[in-house]
């Protein structure tokens, strides 16, 4: 019954909004009985599919093995959370959540554009509906969530054990809300290259949009990183997947789009470069769900192997994309006189920040789709990975990260650095703090680079925050309305004390991780980088859905306990299927991380500790990026003016 | 009880290989981080995008113990990676050869900073004077 009504509001959400899309489309749609109607009409798609996705997670919910989809991936044994979140841990039902997330951004643009001018808030609508037209056009015709079987199964085929985590629940959909947060920006920016009435702020329309993606789409790249870091057995980060890849290049072009956006509102220049920019960063979320799902690449993440799908969906992205492109080139803003910057203006070095994050994420998305490439022209077979990005990305790390406090400094116009003296103190300090640091051993170039750069991007920003505190004390100290006042400046030097801290944390853990890996009985002990790791237990336990033997190891600095880690192994029933997870013991300096690894003939196994130094920090600094894009969201634009 | 036979089964003999283990690892320091250096950078074939060090799979359990074992008899880092690409083509390194069109691969980067760069001096910076 659930997968029934979900179907017909499903299809009914189709009509709709083929229905809006008609009357945007034809002129003489538009008398005012039409637009009463149809104002409701972006809330009643959103609703219609929003029934339909809780009619799938229903089906879910009560295991309704009738329906292909859960049949597939559920089981009755699974904690009823990740009976939920199985709903959207597949493909069909992660496209039902992609759409309604669309409609949800319809809604929000339809709601939060009240002072805009008519026309422009018409056609974006019109654009983002075409959108959503084109994605549930998918969804109905091809990709089904709501298949029934005629021989419904007695049990489900349950979900991959290692996709049941909490954290992993939450990845997929805090990731959609960034993707599709910029379809909001290419909306917009298509809907401003239709209308004749260009007379709008478009910086601050695309603004919030922009900043609220970026926002979603580092914690849900967070959130998958942290993830892989505890669920994959050896405490990797980051590991180049073109899946991984995929998230990375709309939040790169995001990045660049928020820097070029700053150089629009505060001086009204490079109108098309932002417009660009927008379609090119919503474009690169629909090629990343290409990737994921065409089934083109073999990964955790690709679920759909069905080769119509991936024709299906490169069909859909080559429109959007052909068209967004199109319209760009035929209605681009035409600029009579070639914009000029002052050599040391924030507006060029704001370009050149541009332009590394252009060749950075060329970079990336050449080696993800390198692979195809060769394999299509040549028949050869290459591997693109980990050592290829370190390579050719750090160079450009490197001097991302130089010129970033520079930048932050310059002024609006300026024509000259003011503060050498400031700079070239902030260098000395910078050098000084990271020659110490080979009084602990030698370090390589690249860990004296890395620790020298995350120094002066972190004390820059560091040292902006404190200078803007203290002007105000002036007119009496009032930390928290100070903060308030200022958000912008506070979230963009939060945000680039972040870039400086995951730097730190990347340099020192690839540089000073320890690692041992040995066979151990119960009461044994051993030391590694200080700690002393005392294998105390081992217990054997039964839980609903899997079977598992825990260990228990004391870790103890000096006389000291630090904390007690249980790594298990886990045995699914349902799948068959082993699982190990690590145990972890944070800390702000360094995080103890053992992993159970097999039990040999008699009473030994095989423990597995890693020592990962300062690996809080890139945490700490993603999650500082992320709060420091939520403060330029929330600030009070009227304020800007006064602030510099 | 058929299933706690299995888990029995499953658990207590040896399923599974994770990663580098007790017995493969070589006595010299300074082999052994070679090994986990050249490790590093080979791709396990028989898994999805993982490199033989960290992955379980028999195939980069035998393809780590005879690293270590070229490793001892003297071979260079080098040596061991250019036989083993012989052996199983370029796939089996995470960074393409420079060669050929890989070498687009690698200065599609430099380029376009060049390009992007010269474009900003060029058409971007004014003149002093003109100003």
């Amino acid at each position: 019954m659930e997968a029934e009504l979900g179907h017909f509001f499903c299809i009914s959400a189709l009509c709709l909004s083929l229905l809006l899309f008609l009357r945007h489309s034809i002129p003489g749609f538009t008398g005012t009985y039409f637009e009463d109607v149809t104002k409701f009409m972006p809330s009643l798609i959103f609703i219609f599919i929003g029934i339909s996705f809780f009619s799938l997670s229903l089906t879910f919910v009560n295991s309704d093995f009738s329906v292909k989809l859960v049949a597939n991936n559920s089981h009755t044994l699974k904690p009823l959370i990740y009976k939920v979140s199985g709903a959207w841990g597949n493909h069909e039902g992660s496209m039902l959540l992609w759409v309604w997330i669309l409609a949800l951004y319809l809604l929000l643009f339809q709601v939060f554009s009240k002072k805009l001018p008519s026309e422009l808030v018409n056609k974006t609508i019109f654009i983002q509906l075409s959108v959503i037209s084109l994605f549930l056009l998918y969804l109905v015709l091809v990709s089904n969530p709501f298949e029934r079987l005629d021989n419904p199964p007695a049990e489900g085929e349950g979900l991959n054990p290692i996709l049941q985590d909490i954290l992993l629940a939450f990845h997929p959909p805090t990731l959609y809300l960034g993707y599709l947060g910029l379809s909001i920006p290419f909306s917009i920016a298509l809907g401003f290259l239709l209308s004749n009435d260009k007379n709008v702020d478009l910086a601050k329309v695309i603004r919030s949009w922009a900043l609220l993606s970026f926002f979603f789409l580092s914690v849900g790249i967070l959130l998958g990183s942290i993830w892989a870091y505890y669920e994959l057995g050896w405490g990797g980060w980051w590991f180049w997947d073109p899946v991984e890849n995929a998230s990375l290049l709309p939040w790169l072009l995001t990045l660049a789009l928020i820097h070029s956006l700053l150089v629009l509102e505060r001086r009204g220049h490079l109108i098309s470069w932002v417009l660009l920019l927008s379609i090119m960063a919503f474009s690169f979320s629909l090629i990343g769900t290409f990737i994921v799902r065409s089934g083109l690449l073999t990964s955790v993440h690709a679920f759909a192997n069905d080769p119509s799908r991936g024709l299906f969906i490169l069909l859909l992205i080559f429109l959007a994309i052909g068209l967004g492109l199109s319209i760009f080139m035929v209605r681009k803003p035409i600029v009579l006189n070639q914009t000029k910057f002052n050599l040391f203006s924030k507006e060029f070095w704001i370009l050149l920040n541009n332009v590394i994050l252009l060749v950075i994420t060329s970079i990336v998305f050449l080696g993800t789709i390198w692979p195809f490439l060769v394999e299509a022209f040549s028949g050869d077979q290459v591997s693109v990975g980990k050592p290829f990005y370190d390579l050719s990305l750090t160079p450009f790390v490197i001097i991302f990260a130089f010129l970033l406090p520079i930048a932050s400094s310059l002024k609006w116009n300026g024509k000259k650095v003011s503060n050498l003296p400031y700079f070239i103190s902030l260098f000395v300090i910078c050098l000084i703090c990271t020659l110490t640091f080979l009084l602990w051993g030698s370090i390589s170039l690249l860990t004296f680079l890395g620790i020298f750069l995350s120094l002066w991007v972190v004390l820059s920003s560091v040292w902006e925050i404190c200078k803007l505190l203290s002007k105000r004390t002036r007119e009496g100290f009032d930390f928290f309305k100070t903060v308030k006042m200022n958000r912008i400046l506070v979230g963009k030097s939060l945000a680039h004390a972040g870039f400086g801290a995951l730097m730190f944390g990347a340099t020192a853990v690839s540089t000073w991780e320890t690692e041992d890996v040995r066979y151990m009985k119960i009461g044994e002990e051993f030391k590694i980088s200080g700690y002393t790791i005392l294998f105390k237990e081992i217990e054997f336990q039964s839980q609903s859905n899997f079977k598992k033997v825990v260990g228990e190891f004391n870790i103890t600095k000096g006389n000291r306990l630090v904390g007690n880690l249980y790594p298990e192994k886990r045995f699914y029933i349902s799948r068959q299927e082993v699982t190990t997870e690590a145990s972890i013991k944070p800390n702000f300096f360094d995080d103890v991380y053992i992993v159970l690894g097999n039990k040999l003939n008699s009473d030994e196994w095989v423990v597995r500790v890693y020592v990962k130094p300062f690996i809080s920090f890139i945490w700490l600094g993603v999650i500082l990026i992320s709060l420091g894009s939520i403060m330029n969201l929330t600030s009070n634009r009227g304020k800007l003016k006064h602030a510099n | 009880m058929k299933i706690f036979f299995l888990l029995l089964f499953v658990i207590f003999t040896n399923f599974e290989a994770f990663a580098v283990e007790p017995n493969e690892k070589l006595d010299n320091e300074g082999l052994e981080r070679r090994a986990r250096l050249i490790s590093s950078e080979l791709r396990c074939l028989v898994c999805q995008n993982e490199n033989i060090d960290s992955s379980s799979s028999e195939f980069a359990t035998d393809l780590r113990i005879f690293v270590r074992k070229k490793l001892q008899e003297g071979l260079t880092d080098s040596e061991i990676k250019s036989y083993l690409v012989s052996k199983y083509g370029d796939f089996i390194i995470l960074r393409p050869p420079f060669k050929e069109y890989n070498i687009i691969l690698y200065l599609i980067g430099p380029l376009l900073f060049i390009i992007g760069v010269l474009t900003l001096f060029l058409l971007f910076v004014s003149k002093k004077r003109g100003n």
